[in-house]
């Protein structure tokens, strides 16, 4: 292609930011932007003008669980820290199982934890693909809390587990809550020590799932666990914007 | 509205290693990158995955972002409609658009189409250049290059959506973009 051409370059960089130059022309455009100063001068003056059309897009916020993957993978908030026992880079991108592991993997067992040790700013270079890594520590966990949630008059319920020390809210639906699923989403809630609810995470429709516990977040001495009806992905305000279908004080098992 | 120094001053310390002020930043701007995500991408679970990236992303090159390259949110909303691209080119092949499959609905804060008057006032001069530049084009040129921004169409896709041979809409987009371009000036 000749990418000398200034017309030929200026269509190309438009068709870049715009989206429509795909598959390998894309990729190549993207080698000659690395390399060429008035290549990447053009990209810039599209990007900033596009970017003008960019307030049409509609904020819709995300559920809690995006923000708690983001943390797992940049390796922030880790269960446990592994800042005393880090391996050479080397050693832990290849190991599948360090010496401290298997240590660690031999000692007794109470809790599952997954870690997430990504070697992120360790070094100075693109990263490795962080790695998971199931491993069993010996951590004493206090029993659940408990709640067995069911509407009235509805043919539904959702039993739901919040374990606050392993940051983890597992639910299992079974029944089918009448919502309109291409617009509504129920959210789950707990009432704090000062009345407030605070978002615990979306409820699955069916199934079971695991919801990352919110950051922030604690359980009160008493919970009380409510569901209200929301927009699909939530409140948009951090608090119930819809009906409450439901309150249902959660025990801790003992 | 996003605070547009507050994200700048959140950047920089994001770029620093500074994880709270990264939480900060995602807090004030995630809800606007993943209405752009699920608006192109069409799919919660697919917007989901994105939006990760995209904040893995810019806490890795959280230090490549300097004031001179805009508004900081434009910046981020840039890297995610990337990364959006990027994504439908692997998924999209593969699969039948999807009917709502997640049950997301997708809407534009103005779906009148018109431009609200906080907009205008806020984006000032240059989307008001934009947008008269925009109403200069030809009806097809105009919805091509619209449809290829927010639907994140191909040259293919836009010539079934628009029911046109191949050829035609290729032309129309470039014209489009030229014309734009001569329009808007430098």
């Amino acid at each position: 292609m000749k990418y000398q051409d200034a017309t030929v370059k200026r269509m190309l960089a438009a068709e870049y930011v715009l989206g429509t130059l795909h598959g390998r022309a894309r990729r190549r455009f993207e080698r000659l932007a690395r390399e060429r100063a008035d290549v990447q001068a053009e990209v810039r003056y599209w990007e900033d003008r596009l970017a003008r059309l960019q307030h049409r897009f509609k904020p819709v916020t995300p559920r809690a669980v995006v923000w708690a993957a983001i943390e797992r993978e940049i390796g922030v908030d880790k269960v446990v820290s592994l800042d005393s026992r880090r391996a050479p880079a080397a050693e832990a991108s290849t190991a599948r199982s360090p010496r401290w592991l298997q240590a660690w993997a031999g000692m007794a067992t109470a809790a599952s934890v997954v870690l997430s040790f990504a070697l992120y700013r360790e070094v100075n270079r693109p990263l490795p693909p962080p790695q998971l890594v199931r491993v069993e520590v010996p951590v004493p966990q206090p029993l659940p809390y408990v709640a067995m949630l069911h509407p009235q008059g509805v043919d539904a319920e959702w039993l739901v587990t919040v374990s606050p020390e392993r940051k983890l809210i597992r639910v299992s639906a079974s029944g089918k809550y009448p919502i309109n699923r291409a617009s509504e989403c129920l959210e789950l809630w707990v009432l704090g020590e000062d009345g407030k609810p605070r978002s615990l995470g979306v409820l699955p429709n069916d199934g079971s799932s695991d919801l990352p516990m919110p950051r922030g977040v604690s359980m009160p001495k008493d919970p009380t666990l409510a569901v209200s009806k929301e927009p699909i992905g939530g409140s948009p305000t951090g608090s119930p914007t819809g009906p409450v279908i439901l309150a249902t004080p959660a025990q801790r098992v003992s | 509205m996003v605070d547009a120094e507050q994200l700048v001053r959140l950047l920089q310390a994001t770029a620093g290693g500074d994880q709270k002020a990264f939480a900060e930043l995602y807090t004030a701007s995630s809800s606007h990158l993943f209405g752009l995500l699920l608006r192109i991408l069409k799919r919660r679970d697919w917007a989901e995955e994105a939006l990760q990236d995209c904040y893995v992303k810019i806490w890795q090159k959280a230090d490549t972002y300097a004031p001179d390259k805009g508004a900081p949110l434009t910046w981020m909303m840039t890297v995610a409609r990337y990364r959006a691209l990027d994504l439908l080119r692997v998924k999209r092949p593969e699969v039948e658009m999807p009917e709502d499959e997640d049950g997301v609905e997708i809407g534009f804060a103005d779906e009148s189409s018109g431009i609200d008057p906080e907009a205008r006032a806020v984006e000032g001069e240059g989307l008001g250049r934009l947008e008269g530049c925009l109403e200069g084009l030809q009806e097809e040129q105009r919805r091509s290059v619209l449809l290829a921004y927010y639907e994140g169409y191909t040259h293919q896709e836009l010539a079934s959506v628009l029911d046109a041979p191949l050829g035609t809409v290729k032309s129309w987009v470039r014209r489009g973009l030229q014309r734009l371009r001569e329009c808007l000036g430098e």
